[in-house]
């Protein structure tokens, strides 16, 4: 077996391993005999264990054998000159640093949630869902495709949902579920659209057609600069709706509602930082036009500064990791606009390691906090802000109320009077019913 | 198996079983369904006799066939027991009967024909009915479907041009397309759920308009068609999302996810047609399995008011997944059959029209977010008392395995069914292509 072969194996095996303990345990809990909890935790000790090691391997090859892109087909479906859908991994300098990370990660976090959720009712819901991440999340690093990026990228958005409701008996936490899927939904929905516009754009979804031959991150993409600015666009809001960038941060405080486990992967580590790889995948487009990393750019040092000021007023530790994080994520959001591709990876796997820690020790930190203050025998005061300035960042700056006051209300309403009209209608032709 | 006679037995064999007067149980009907299922999927293309052509079996109704048979025996296999009688059982073999015979023909007259008797088992399970608004609804609409159907038959044996308009009538007023909607989500809120499915889903109209329409009609009513089919999931997936009537959200998700089918049939790319043809059979079979776990939740908690938590996912974990995964494959979501109708009708729609492209995915944005807030709604919250059990039993759990092994083994290995599809859009659009009277 060559290296390149070695390689796409391990990356193929990756998957496997996920998709095989995802289809085990959701058949176990299918036919009503879920695995018992040790059962559960070794499965998953074994599949993120060997992950780990297969992502290793798999980078391992990589180098050696001199860092040139690698493709594998997973198949393809097609019609006659109209139609093509073809599901491409590929391995690359981009990709690699990003799989090691996210499979030592899912193997951390599901090591401290054995414990963490021990007893807990939906204790095989979340490692189900959890393989289910962790398989969107590797599929979505290797996808040599638009097509294939599409499908890991609505797994995400459906995991994070669901484990953000996952606390389901209460109504807080599933209603954030619904309003974190909401914003996903829109930001998929441009996804799509960008890669129905690539495909006729270039007649293939594979990167290599339209991001350009060559290594990452020495690729000139295909497409004009008006195509690139125009599919540039759409894959950027797709990119901010998972990486909670303005003006889709309001999700982020509400998804603190999920199982802390769940929060440090989703927002400490991995979903946070999917929409910086994903900028970073598509960033032959950045390159080919200047509007685009202007906005980027932009965008990303506003969501800093906008999580800096939120972050500052927050009175819950969870909140305050989840904008501490924002903060990073805008800057590496603002790296990429500018132009830096090698610094954004850095950044983001050293903001997920240390974020995702720091998530996994909330519950004990004020434990912790107070022991170190009893030690050095100070007691610290909390920071002093204008009153005036206060309000403002603790209401996230009226982001919230002015999207509710300007689209989903009226457009609640909208709804609404189609239905009273629909009603009137039957009323006034058919007779009204005794209610 | 030679198709030449073993098609019209089992068409006979259907409408014997629809006969009035044969002891019907459960058990019985569902040997009698899954006979016909096995033998359906043996049949190949032909036509019986062969120089007229009043039966047909091509790549278009190949699959409709073992469609209908597998919605039914999923129906019969769900019918809840309180609802369970003799007289429930032969209005749904009526229904089959008529619509596979409606899926097998091709010839005007006699597809007006079955187009009216497929309202027979509908009438007749509503015929005691004490629901008098609902009867006049669906009088005057799909009364007015037939009325339009046969003024449409009578009109090509004219060679009028209008006998198109009067198609378009009668297929806009069965599929519950805006402005002629408004039977659906009143036969889905106070009708008999497991009858309005078996006389939905299937979708006779989306046939109606492929053997009718495509190639024959001009362009310009086609694209009327489809703007409506389009308006239609629009307004389906808007009344679904500002609704808190579980039954009335379901008639909307219906409404919106079963006419994007007509707006890709109508569309001129291959793309969008094969995209509304998959879409068909993947929306039909999601739409069955997510309204057959609506009835069972209805059989087991009564009405229920979406602006409140009701809980229950503890006690009915199968059931809760089940429809999540039903609705979300009515969605398109990935690994389902549904993700790749919807992928094909977005690409095809937007290379005709980008703004349609862009309303298809909104439409189904909705749909998504419908979805998983019934699915909060229904199954979370504080865990609530009930008196019935609500796990699934057995014979449900068949039926939901059956309809998710359709549309997950077809999702994840879709070749057969994609080039059969292919095939049915090449047939249909053929420079060959005639209707004879």
């Amino acid at each position: 077996m060559t290296g390149a072969e070695l390689c796409l194996t391990c990356a193929l095996g990756i998957l496997a391993l996920q998709a095989g303990s995802f289809l085990l345990l959701g058949a176990s809990i299918l036919i009503g005999r879920p695995l018992s909890e040790l059962a559960t935790g070794r499965l998953m000790a074994w599949t993120y264990g060997s992950c780990f090691l297969l992502s290793l391997i798999t980078a391992l090859s990589f180098w050696c054998n001199g860092q040139d892109n690698l493709s594998l087909s997973l198949g393809e479906w097609t019609l006659p000159q109209s139609y093509e859908f073809h599901g491409v991994l590929r391995v690359d300098a981009l990709a690699l640093p990003f799989l090691v990370l996210a499979t030592l990660l899912c193997g951390v976090v599901g090591r401290f949630s054995q414990k963490y959720l021990h007893r807990e009712p939906g204790y095989h819901r979340f490692f189900l869902l959890l393989c289910l991440f962790g398989l969107g999340d590797c599929l979505t690093l290797l996808a040599g495709s638009i097509e294939t990026l599409y499908v890991a990228w609505e797994m995400l958005g459906l995991t994070s949902a669901l484990l953000i409701g996952f606390f389901h008996q209460r109504p807080g936490p599933v209603q954030n579920g619904l309003y974190t899927f909401a914003i996903y939904r829109f930001c998929d929905l441009c996804l799509a659209l960008a890669a129905v516009s690539i495909y006729h754009l270039a007649h293939t979804g594979d990167f290599a057609s339209f991001l350009g031959q060559g290594n990452w991150p020495h690729q000139v993409t295909t497409l004009t600069p008006r195509a690139a600015t125009w599919v540039g666009l759409l894959i950027l809001v797709a990119a901010l709706g998972k990486a909670a960038q303005l003006p889709f941060s309001g999700w982020l405080r509400r998804a603190m509602e999920g199982p802390t486990p769940s929060t440090a992967i989703f927002y400490g580590a991995l979903s946070v930082h999917a929409g910086a790889y994903l900028l970073l995948r598509f960033s032959p487009l950045l390159d080919a036009s200047m509007l685009l990393s202007a906005i980027t750019f932009l965008i990303g040092l506003t969501t800093a500064l906008w999580g800096r000021a939120v972050g500052m007023v927050q009175n819950d530790v969870k909140c305050s990791l989840a904008f501490a994080s924002l903060t990073q994520v805008g800057l590496i959001v603002a790296e990429i606009g500018l132009g830096f591709r090698l610094l954004p990876i850095v950044h983001a796997v050293g903001h997920a390691l240390l974020r995702s820690i720091q998530f996994l020790r909330a519950p004990s930190l004020l434990h912790e906090l107070h022991q170190l203050h009893r030690a050095i025998g100070i007691r610290p005061n909390p920071p002093v802000m204008a009153p005036g300035f206060y309000r403002a960042p603790l209401e996230l700056f009226y982001l919230e109320a002015w999207l509710e006051r300007a689209v989903v209300a009226p457009f609640l309403s909208l709804c609404r009077a189609l239905r009273r009209t629909d009603q009137k209608i039957l009323d006034r032709f058919f007779g009204v019913e005794p209610r | 198996m030679n198709s030449s006679w073993w098609h019209p037995a089992l068409l006979v064999i259907a409408l014997a079983g629809a006969l009035p007067g044969l002891p019907r149980s459960r058990p019985g009907c569902l040997l009698f369904l899954t006979g016909l299922l096995l033998a359906s999927l043996g049949l190949r293309p032909g036509e019986f006799p062969q120089s007229p052509g009043w039966l047909v079996l091509d790549a278009l109704n190949l699959w409709l066939l073992p469609y209908t048979l597998l919605l039914h025996l999923a129906i019969v296999l769900c019918i809840p027991r309180s609802q369970l009688t003799p007289q429930s059982l032969h209005h749904l073999q009526i229904s089959l009967a008529m619509d596979l015979c409606f899926f097998s023909l091709r010839q005007p007259l006699l597809l007006a024909i079955f187009w009216c008797l497929s309202h027979l088992g509908l009438v007749a399970s509503l015929w005691g009915s004490p629901e008098k608004r609902l009867k006049k609804v669906l009088i005057t609409f799909l009364g007015g479907g037939c009325l339009a159907f046969g003024l449409g038959t009578w009109g090509l044996a004219q060679g009028s041009d209008w006998a198109y308009w009067a198609f378009i009538l009668a297929i806009l007023l069965r599929k519950a397309m805006v402005p002629f909607h408004l039977w659906l989500p009143e036969l889905f809120e106070k009708g008999p759920f497991g009858q309005a499915i078996a006389f939905s889903a299937p979708q006779l109209g989306a046939y109606a308009s492929v053997r009718l329409l495509t190639g024959q009609a001009n362009q310009e009513l086609l694209g009327v068609l489809g703007g409506l089919a389009l308006l239609t999931a629009l307004h389906g997936a808007c009344l679904a999302f500002g609704q808190n009537q579980f039954r009335r959200v379901y008639a909307g998700l219906f409404m919106g996810q079963t006419s994007l089918v007509l707006a890709g049939l109508q569309g001129q790319t291959p793309q969008s047609v094969v995209g509304g043809l998959t879409l068909w059979l993947s929306g039909g079979v999601a739409l069955t399995g997510l309204g057959l776990c609506v009835w069972g939740l209805l059989a087991r908690r009564g009405s229920m008011d979406l602006s409140q938590f009701h809980g229950g996912y503890e006690r009915s974990p199968l059931l809760a997944n089940a429809y999540l995964v039903f609705g979300l494959a009515a969605c398109g979501f990935p690994a389902t059959l549904g993700f790749l109708g919807q992928d094909l009708l977005l690409q095809g729609t937007t290379l005709e029209h980008p703004h349609i492209g862009v309303l298809t995915a909104v439409v189904t944005a909705l749909n998504g977010i419908t979805i998983l807030r019934t699915y909060f709604r229904l199954f979370c919250g504080s865990p609530q008392s009930y008196a019935i059990s609500q796990s699934l039993r057995p014979r449900e759990r068949l039926a939901m395995l059956l309809l998710l092994a359709f549309l997950i083994g077809f999702g994840l290995m879709p070749r057969a069914l994609l080039n059969s599809r292919y095939q049915a859009y090449q047939e249909s659009h053929g420079p060959s292509r005639t209707i004879s009277y």
